[in-house]
């Protein structure tokens, strides 16, 4: 099963990034680095399957492949930063993953103003 | 020998042939200009269903009704509005499943908070999701809104347009002092009525579901008190208005038909005071009462018909939507986030006070055209 797979490369990682902590902390950094960037590749392709099947669905709801696609950019743009951010923590530079958090909150926001300008019209026409 | 002629005269006249001939009602004695040019209007509305009746004009519908031609259960009625509801359930399917991906969506973002620990990225994503379902939901919450306004005002309209007509007619057979008192009285109160649904009721339902909408952003239920007040303040001023119509249409129901009998029993009497034929002028008299009357019957029976056509579209159309927001949150509540089962049973909530604005403003014209037609 994949999943055994995965738990037992991310137990490697830790267990290596332990050991080489105690003998020079850096290499401990790219050891978790490594783990996490390989665990990312291997579901990459489980990743898109499930993007593949949501444009599907959207081609067949008429949800519009814009407004799917701004949606799985968010949660994209949400789960990278995250996922950054905590390695930086990690690593003990917490200046540095505030600073990727807020890098993506703009992304996001960023990404998303097709969305508010559509509710800023509905609200618009509402008031009219 | 006299009493044998007698016998044979009298056996004589009886033989003799009797022709009877077919009356048809002259309905260019009565006025139906309002009522028609309101039929004219409505027929062009994509939301007047007419269904299995075929009827070109108000005197076509009156003349089909007469003749027993429009046979209307309560089946057939209800199944008018079952296919109605599926019609517009089938042809809402993509806003459910538009509703189930920014509902999966927005659970996938829910756990992505669970696994970093309450993540300030997570709630922006979120906010984004809850702007593109809310945009979506007050689309099509929006269409529904003016789907009920429009059914309102044609409602109000045909009865306006209906009460001269059954007004004369009232007249026509005895009932002057129900005419005059009733007709007024019942304009005035439809109007009235149509104000405050219109410009009171459907706006809060506006302002309801906005409200529900905006005390969702925060999470926090700040505004649910002001819902709370909102709803109640709607759903018992409906009641009250539509309490206080049928109480004062009733209360003038019950006075006026007694003069009307009063007045109908005089002139018949009167009629029938005239010596020799005063027994047939008094019959003459009765039958043109009772040939009005059956006229009135036949108006508030067309009156009805043209109320179903007008009211079947938009009751199936909101209650499909009422429906579809209800299964919707109910299958999705499990795995999608709490604010946006929140959003979606407020959207249900308002659609609900639409659907029952528009069952009261009903119950309402029905019952007022009846006890109207209760005098005739």
């Amino acid at each position: 099963m994949d999943i055994v797979k995965i738990i037992a490369l991310s137990l490697a990682g830790v267990m290596l990034a332990a050991v080489l902590r105690q003998h020079s902390p850096e290499y401990g950094i790219y050891a978790a680095l490594a783990a996490g960037i390989l665990i990312l590749l291997y579901i990459s392709g489980y990743l898109q399957e499930a993007i593949r099947f949501l444009h599907s669905m959207a081609e067949r709801t008429g949800l519009g492949a814009g407004s799917i696609g701004i949606l799985l950019k968010v949660m994209g743009i949400a789960y990278l930063t995250e996922f950054s951010a905590q390695l930086c923590k990690d690593a003990g530079y917490g200046a540095i993953a505030m600073k990727v958090e807020l890098a993506g909150k703009l992304m996001i926001l960023v990404t998303a103003l097709p969305v508010f300008q559509s509710l800023a019209d509905l609200i618009l026409s509402l008031l009219e | 020998m006299k009493k044998w002629l007698w016998i044979w005269m009298v056996w004589c006249l009886c033989m003799l042939p009797v022709q009877a001939q077919e009356t048809e009602i002259d309905w260019t004695d009565y006025d139906f200009s309002p009522i028609e040019e309101e039929l004219k209007t409505l027929q062009q509305d994509p939301q007047f269903y007419e269904g299995g009746l075929q009827f070109d004009d108000f005197l076509d519908l009156l003349g089909q009704i007469l003749e027993g031609e429009i046979q209307l259960g309560f089946e057939d009625v209800l199944d008018g509005l079952l296919n109605q509801i599926l019609g517009e359930w089938k042809a809402e399917w993509q806003l459910m499943l538009e509703l189930a991906a920014l509902m999966v969506c927005s659970g996938v973002l829910k756990n992505l908070n669970v696994s970093f620990g309450g993540s300030q990225v997570e709630q922006i994503a979120f906010y984004v999701v809850f702007g593109a379902a809310v945009t979506l939901l007050f689309q099509s919450f929006l269409i529904t809104y003016q789907v009920a306004q429009n059914a309102g005002e044609n409602i109000t309209h045909t009865l306006l347009g209906l009460l001269p007509v059954l007004a004369g007619v009232q007249a026509a057979s005895g009932g002057q002092v129900s005419a005059t008192l009733g007709s007024g009285f019942l304009i005035g109160s439809v109007n009235l009525a149509s104000f405050l649904v219109q410009t009171v009721f459907l706006n809060g339902i506006l302002l309801f579901v906005t409200l529900s909408t905006v005390n969702q952003l925060t999470g926090q239920n700040m505004m649910k008190k002001i819902m709370g007040l909102a709803k109640v303040l709607i759903q018992k001023g409906i009641k009250g208005v539509s309490g206080i119509f049928l109480f004062l249409i009733g209360l003038q129901g019950i006075v006026a038909p007694a003069a009307d009998s009063l007045v109908r029993k005089t002139m018949i009497s009167a009629a029938g005071a005239v010596p020799v034929v005063g027994g047939a002028i008094g019959g003459a008299v009765e039958t043109i009462f009772a040939g009005a009357s059956l006229v009135g019957h036949c108006v508030g029976g067309a009156g009805m018909v043209i109320l179903m056509c007008i009211c079947l579209v938009p009751l199936g159309k909101l209650v499909a939507i009422w429906l579809l927001y209800k299964v919707t949150s109910a299958l999705l509540s499990p795995i999608a986030d709490a604010k946006m089962t929140e959003l979606l049973e407020g959207m249900a909530d308002g659609t609900g006070m639409l659907m029952g604005v528009l069952l009261v403003l009903i119950g309402m014209v029905v019952c007022g055209v009846g006890i109207f037609l209760r005098s005739i």
